[in-house]
C-alpha cells in the first residue's frame, strides 16, 4: 500500500522534511500492515465500542452562567495578541 | 419561465439557540461583549478541558425540531469534525453528524403551496469569530479572533434540494425565520449572525433525471443576498451548461459589492473532517416525557395564530399574516384583543398607522413604541364618538411622542369631537353660505358634492366634527 | 518509613508537615540530578501546603485524608498557577490557569503538592525517553529507563523522592513503570477518577491513577481523588469509597484466573517470578486457574488505531493560536505546520500521522470502525471470564525494565510491550501493579511488577488482594528498595525516606 504522508501531514498540520516523510511512510506501513491482523477478527454483527464507564447517557446541565476566566490571564499565556484578540497571520492564498 | 433549464435549491441554515450560556460550558453567550471576556478552558480549547452538555440548548433543539414537523431521534450522538481554523480552538467542532437530534421535517410555503422537506434537524458548538483586517479574506495582513461566540449552541436545518427558485428560498428563509422565532428558540438575526444561511444550488435541462452538479455558496449575509446569489449562480451555471461545459463543484462566496459569486474553494480539495463519535460525550438519550413536556410547552406557531385570527377573529388573511410577523407583534395585538379592541379595528391600526410610524422612524418589534392599553383606550375613545378617526391618527402619535394616555391627551388639547348639534349648525350654515354653487349642485340632484362640504366642515373644526352628524344636518338643511 | 506511619506521626504532631517536606526535598536535592523524575519541583506552592496542613494540625482541625503528605503530580495534570508541559516543548511557557478535578480533591484533603513530573511526551510512551525534557532514568540501573509514560511519578515514589504520585494510564502508562521500579500503582476503572484537568491522549481509554510504596498508599489516593465529578461527562455517579478501611485481608476463597494470551512472550525469570506469586496466592487460600481471552492478542492493534486516532484529534488544539509554542511565520498555514512540527516530538507526531491516517476518508472503516468493534469482543471476553472469577493476574510487563535507547528507533517492538497492560484500558477495568519480586542479573536486582486486573468499579477486591498479597512478600521488596535508595544515593539525615 502507498501511502501519501504528506498529505497527511498537510491534514494534521505538521511541517515534515522529505526525510522524516520518508522514513514516517516506512514506519508507517509497517505499524498498518501489523494492524490490518484486525481484518481478520470476525466482527460481523458486533457493534462498536466508542465509550466506556457506566455512564450510558450523556447528563445535561442547567443553563447558568458561570463566571468565565479573566482575559488578561488567558493573553498572558498566548503567543500573539492585539487589543484583547488572538492574532493569528494572514491566511495563504488557495487551500 | 420559458427556460429550457431549471433549479434544484437546497439550504443549510444555522441558527444560535437563546440560551443564557453556551453548549459545553457555562460561559455566557451574549451577543456583543467586548472580546474573549466570555471564555474559559473549554469554549478555549485549554488542555485538560472537558465539555458539559446545555440542558436549554437540548430542549430548544428539540422544540425547533418539533416545530419543524421532524420526528426525534430518542437517541442521538456527538461526533468530531476535525480541521484546523484560528477560530476554531479545539481543532474540531462537535456537532452530530452519523446521529442526528431528528430527521424528516418540513416546512410549508404558500406560492405556489408546496411543503420543503427538511432532512435533519442537530445540534452542534459555533466557532468564534475570525476578524480580518482589511476586508476581503485574501488580502488581510493578519486576522484577529475573539472566542466569546466560541462555543454557542446552534442548530443546523438542511433541508431537501426541494426549492426550485430563489423566490421559493426565500419564503421557505422567511417562513423558517418565522417559525424559530415564534418557537423562542432563536431570535434569527442574520445581521448579528444568529442565523446564518448556506446554500446549494444544481442546475440540469427541464426534465432531465440527472440532477446538476451542487455548488455551496456562502457569506449570505440577507435574504435579499440569498435570492440575488441564487439568481446569479443560476444565469452562471446556465452558460456553463448552454456553451457544453460542465460545472464544477466548489464552494463559492457571495460578493456583495460585485453582486457576483466567486470561488472560495473547490470540493477536490477541501479537508478530510475525518469525523468520528466524540469519546468525551455519552450518547444523548431523550426519553418521551421529556419530548412531551416540550410538546407541551410549544409556544403558538405562526399558523396555528393565523388560523385562529381568520377563523375565530374573522380578520382577512392578509391582516393575520402581517401580524404574524413577529410574535412581539401578533403578542401586541392579542393584548388589545382581549382588552376588549374589536379585532379588525385593532388590526387596521396597528398594521397601518402604528406599522407606518415604527417603519417611518426605525423602530423594531422589540420596542413597539406604544402600550396595548392606550390603543384600546383610544379605540374606545373613537368608539364612543369622543374622537374621530382623523383626530385619533394625530392622538396616536402624540401618544407615542408624549408617552401619555389618549384621555389626557383628548382633554389638554381640546381635541374632543364635536357632536352637539347647535355647535354644528352654525358652522354648516356658514359653509353652505360660502359656497352657493356647490349647494346648488347637490339641490340638482348630485349628492355625492355632500362629501366636498362634509370636508369643508372637517376643515373649519379642525377635524373635531362628528363627520356622520355633519353629514345628517347637511343633508337635512339642503334637501328638505 | 512506611506513608502510613508518616501520616501517623504527622497526625498525632510527632512531625510536622513541613518537616515531612523538608525531608523530601533534600532528598529531591540528592536524587534527582540523577534520575530527572521532576520537571519542576513546586517548592513555594508545596511550603505552602505544607504550611496550611500544619495550621490546621495545630488548630485541631483535620486537615483531611493526606493530611500534610507530599504528592508528585505527572505533568499532564492541571495545577492552577503552575506550568503544566505534558513533556512538551510545545507547552513549555504555559501556565494552567486552572486546577484539575483530582489535584483540587488532593489540595481538599490536605495534600502538598510537591512537583510535577517528566513524562513520556503527551504520555505517548512507554519508557519516558519521549519527553522534551530529558529522558527519567531508572534509579533500580541508571542505563535503564523507569517504563512510561508515568516515569517520572515512578521514580519520584521509588528513590524516596515522595511518598506518593498521581500518574495516567491510557495503555499501561501508570502500571508498566511501577512495575519496572517496584513500587504499586493502581489504573482505576473507566469513570472512577474524573479526567477534568488532564491534558487528553486518549479520551476513551485515559485514567488517572496513584502510585505509592504499597497497596494501602494508592488505596488512599484513590480515596482522595476518586468519585463523581459533574465536570468529567464520563464520570460515573457512584459515591466514594472508604478504600483503606476495605483491607481487610478476607481473601480465602476468591478465584482469580491467569490468561494464557497474557503470558505470550513473557521472560523466563518474569514468569518464573510469576509463577511464584500464583503459588504465594494459592498458599492464601486463593483458587488459581488458567483462563482464556481469545480476543486480547488483537488488543494492541486496536489499541493503537483507536488511541492514536483519538490522539490525533485531541492534539488539534495545539496549534500555536490560544496558547504554546508558535513559530513565526507570515501564512497561516506555514505557521501552523511549523510550530506543531518544531512543537511536537518525534513520537507525538508518529501517532498523530498514524490517527489522521486511521480516520481518514477510505481508511476509517478499516481501521478504526474495525478497532471499536473489536474493542466489543475483548469487552466481552473479560465479561465471560468475570463471570466465573473475581480476578484476572498476570505480569505487568513482559520482561524488566529495558536498557535507555534499545526500542526508542522501533515502534512496533515498543508498542508490543503494552500487550498485558491494554486489554485494561480498551476493556474500562481496574487494575493494579505491584512489585513480585526481582530478577537478578550481573550484580543488578531488578523488580517486576504482578497486575492484578479486577471487574469495573471493583477497586476494592483488587487493592484487597494486592494488600494480602504484599503482606506475604512486601518484606522482602522492602529490604531491596532500601538497599536500591542507599545505593543510588546515600540516604542523608531523614529516616523518613529511607
Amino acid at each position: 500500500m502507498k501511502i501519501d504522508v504528506k498529505q497527511i501531514a498537510y491534514l494534521a498540520r505538521l511541517d515534515l522534511g522529505e526525510q522524516d516523510q520518508r522514513r514516517m511512510a516506512g514506519e508507517l506501513e509497517t505499524v498498518l500492515a501489523h494492524m490490518r491482523n484486525l481484518l481478520k477478527v470476525d466482527v460481523e454483527g458486533v457493534p462498536p465500542t466508542f465509550t466506556l464507564g457506566d455512564v450510558n447517557c450523556l447528563q445535561l446541565a442547567e443553563d447558568a452562567p458561570h463566571e468565565s476566566l479573566r482575559r488578561e490571564v488567558v493573553m498572558e499565556s498566548a503567543p500573539s495578541v492585539l487589543n484583547g484578540y488572538f492574532k493569528v497571520p494572514r491566511e495563504s492564498q488557495g487551500v | 419561465m420559458t427556460d429550457r433549464y431549471e433549479m434544484m435549491i437546497g439550504l443549510e441554515v444555522h441558527v444560535e439557540l437563546l440560551t443564557k450560556t453556551k453548549m459545553f460550558c457555562r460561559c455566557s453567550s451574549r451577543f456583543g461583549d467586548p472580546p474573549n471576556t466570555n471564555i474559559c478552558p473549554a469554549c478555549l480549547g485549554l488542555p485538560g478541558s472537558l465539555p458539559l452538555a446545555n440542558m436549554e440548548a437540548v430542549r430548544l433543539a428539540t422544540r425547533a425540531a418539533i416545530a419543524l414537523n421532524c420526528s426525534i431521534n430518542l437517541s442521538s450522538r456527538f461526533d468530531r469534525k476535525n480541521y484546523f481554523y484560528p477560530d476554531l480552538p479545539k481543532g474540531y467542532q462537535v456537532t452530530q453528524f452519523y446521529e442526528p437530534l431528528a430527521q424528516s421535517g418540513y416546512i410549508q410555503i404558500d406560492s405556489p403551496l408546496k411543503k420543503i422537506r427538511i432532512n435533519r434537524v442537530h445540534i452542534e458548538e459555533d466557532a468564534g469569530k475570525s476578524i480580518h483586517a482589511g476586508d476581503e479574506i485574501i488580502t488581510a495582513e493578519y486576522s484577529l479572533v475573539d472566542f466569546n461566540r466560541s462555543g454557542v449552541p446552534l442548530i443546523e436545518i438542511v433541508s431537501e434540494p426541494d426549492m426550485s427558485s430563489p423566490d421559493e428560498a426565500r419564503q421557505y428563509l422567511e417562513k423558517l425565520q418565522r417559525v424559530l422565532k415564534f418557537a423562542g428558540v432563536s431570535d434569527v438575526k442574520m445581521e448579528e449572525g444568529s442565523m446564518r444561511v448556506d446554500c446549494n444550488i444544481s442546475v440540469k435541462p427541464k426534465g432531465s433525471e440527472v440532477p446538476g452538479t451542487p455548488c455551496e455558496m456562502k457569506n449570505l449575509s440577507s435574504f435579499r443576498a440569498v435570492a440575488r446569489a441564487l439568481a446569479y449562480e443560476f444565469e452562471r451555471q446556465k452558460c456553463v451548461l448552454e456553451q457544453g461545459g460542465t460545472v464544477v463543484r466548489e464552494t463559492r462566496h457571495w460578493d456583495e459589492a460585485e453582486q457576483v459569486t466567486k470561488v472560495l474553494r473547490t470540493k477536490e480539495t477541501s479537508d478530510d473532517y475525518r469525523y468520528f463519535p466524540d469519546p468525551d460525550l455519552p450518547m444523548l438519550d431523550l426519553n418521551h416525557e421529556f419530548i412531551e413536556e416540550v410538546r407541551k410547552n410549544m409556544p403558538k406557531l405562526p399558523d396555528e395564530i393565523v388560523s385562529y385570527y381568520v377563523d375565530e377573529l374573522g380578520l382577512p388573511e392578509y391582516d393575520a399574516r402581517v401580524l404574524t410577523a413577529d410574535p412581539l407583534l401578533s403578542g401586541f395585538f392579542d393584548k388589545c384583543v382581549s382588552l376588549g379592541a374589536e379585532p379588525k379595528a385593532a388590526s387596521n391600526w396597528i398594521m397601518v398607522e402604528l406599522l407606518g410610524y415604527m417603519k417611518a422612524e426605525g423602530i423594531s418589534y422589540e420596542n413597539i413604541p406604544l402600550s396595548p392599553e392606550y390603543l384600546v383606550s383610544m379605540l374606545e375613545l373613537i368608539d364612543k364618538g369622543v374622537i374621530s378617526g382623523k383626530i385619533a391618527k394625530d392622538i396616536l402619535v402624540i401618544m407615542i411622542e408624549t408617552g401619555k394616555d389618549p384621555r389626557t391627551i383628548v382633554k389638554e388639547r381640546g381635541l374632543e369631537q364635536i357632536s352637539d348639534e347647535e355647535s354644528l349648525a352654525g358652522i354648516i350654515d356658514e359653509v353652505i353660505a360660502g359656497h352657493p354653487s356647490v349647494v346648488e349642485q347637490i339641490r340638482a340632484g348630485k349628492n355625492k358634492a355632500v362629501g366636498f362640504l362634509v370636508g369643508q366642515v372637517m376643515k373649519r373644526t379642525k377635524g373635531k366634527a362628528n363627520p356622520a352628524k355633519v353629514n345628517v344636518i347637511l343633508k337635512d338643511k339642503l334637501l328638505s | 518509613m512506611a506513608t502510613k506511619d508518616i501520616l501517623k506521626h504527622i497526625l498525632s504532631g510527632e512531625i510536622s508537615a513541613t518537616e515531612v517536606l523538608e525531608s523530601y526535598l533534600k532528598r529531591i536535592d540528592e536524587a534527582d540530578p540523577e534520575t530527572n523524575a521532576f520537571i519542576q519541583v513546586l517548592e513555594p506552592t508545596a511550603r505552602a501546603n505544607a504550611a496550611r496542613a500544619d495550621c490546621l494540625l495545630e488548630k485541631g482541625e483535620t486537615p483531611g485524608l493526606l493530611a500534610g503528605l507530599p504528592v508528585a503530580v505527572k505533568d499532564n495534570i492541571c495545577v492552577k498557577g503552575a506550568g503544566c508541559t505534558c513533556g512538551s516543548k510545545m507547552l513549555e511557557n504555559w501556565i494552567s490557569p486552572y486546577d484539575a478535578t483530582t489535584v483540587r480533591r488532593l489540595r481538599e484533603q490536605g495534600a502538598v503538592l510537591i512537583g510535577k513530573t517528566n513524562m513520556d511526551e503527551f504520555a505517548m510512551g512507554s519508557s519516558t525517553e519521549t519527553s522534551a525534557y530529558g529522558i527519567t532514568r531508572n534509579p533500580w540501573d541508571l542505563k535503564r529507563v523507569p517504563g512510561g509514560s508515568s516515569g517520572g511519578s515512578a521514580v519520584a515514589v521509588a528513590a524516596g523522592m515522595a511518598p506518593l504520585a498521581l500518574g495516567t494510564d491510557t495503555g499501561g502508562s501508570i502500571r508498566q513503570p511501577a512495575g519496572f521500579t517496584g513500587i504499586c500503582g493502581l489504573k482505576p476503572s473507566y469513570g472512577l477518577v474524573s479526567r477534568f484537568g488532564v491534558a487528553a491522549y486518549a479520551s476513551s481509554l485515559d485514567a488517572v491513577g496513584p502510585l505509592g510504596q504499597t497497596v494501602w498508599d494508592c488505596a488512599l489516593v484513590l480515596e482522595a481523588v476518586a468519585g463523581a465529578d459533574r465536570l468529567d461527562p464520563t464520570s460515573s455517579a457512584r459515591g466514594r469509597v472508604a478504600y483503606t478501611k476495605k483491607l481487610d485481608g478476607n481473601v480465602r476463597g476468591l478465584r482469580v484466573g491467569f490468561p494464557r494470551e497474557l503470558l505470550q512472550g513473557v521472560s523466563a525469570p518474569v514468569k518464573e517470578q510469576f509463577d511464584k506469586a500464583l503459588s504465594t496466592m494459592e498458599g492464601m487460600g486463593i483458587i488459581v486457574e488458567e483462563v482464556s481471552i481469545p480476543s486480547v492478542v488483537h488488543a494492541v492493534d486496536a489499541y493503537y488505531v483507536i488511541a492514536a486516532g483519538e490522539a490525533s484529534s485531541n492534539l488539534s488544539k495545539f496549534d500555536g493560536v490560544r496558547f504554546g509554542k508558535r513559530a513565526p511565520a507570515e501564512m497561516l498555514d506555514e505557521m501552523y505546520t511549523r510550530s506543531r512540527g518544531e512543537g511536537l516530538g518525534k513520537e507525538v507526531i508518529r501517532r498523530i500521522i498514524l490517527g489522521t491516517f486511521v480516520l481518514g476518508a477510505g481508511h476509517k472503516e478499516q481501521y478504526y470502525l474495525r478497532a471499536a468493534q473489536v474493542r466489543t469482543l475483548i469487552k466481552r471476553d473479560f465479561d465471560k471470564v468475570f463471570e466465573d472469577f473475581d480476578l484476572i493476574v498476570s505480569p505487568a510487563s513482559p520482561d524488566v525494565a529495558f536498557k535507555i535507547g534499545e526500542k526508542i528507533q522501533d515502534p512496533l517492538t515498543m508498542y508490543l510491550g503494552d500487550l498485558m497492560t491494554i486489554p485494561v484500558n480498551m476493556a474500562g477495568l481496574c487494575a493494579l501493579s505491584m512489585p513480585m519480586g526481582f530478577v537478578r542479573s550481573g550484580g543488578l536486582s531488578l523488580p517486576c511488577g504482578l497486575q492484578v486486573i479486577g471487574k469495573p468499579f471493583d477497586e476494592q477486591t483488587v487493592l484487597r488482594v494486592g494488600d494480602s498479597l504484599e503482606q506475604e512478600i512486601g518484606a522482602e521488596i522492602r529490604q531491596e528498595v532500601r538497599a536500591m535508595r542507599r545505593k543510588l544515593s546515600p540516604v542523608r539525615e531523614c529516616e523518613l525516606v529511607d
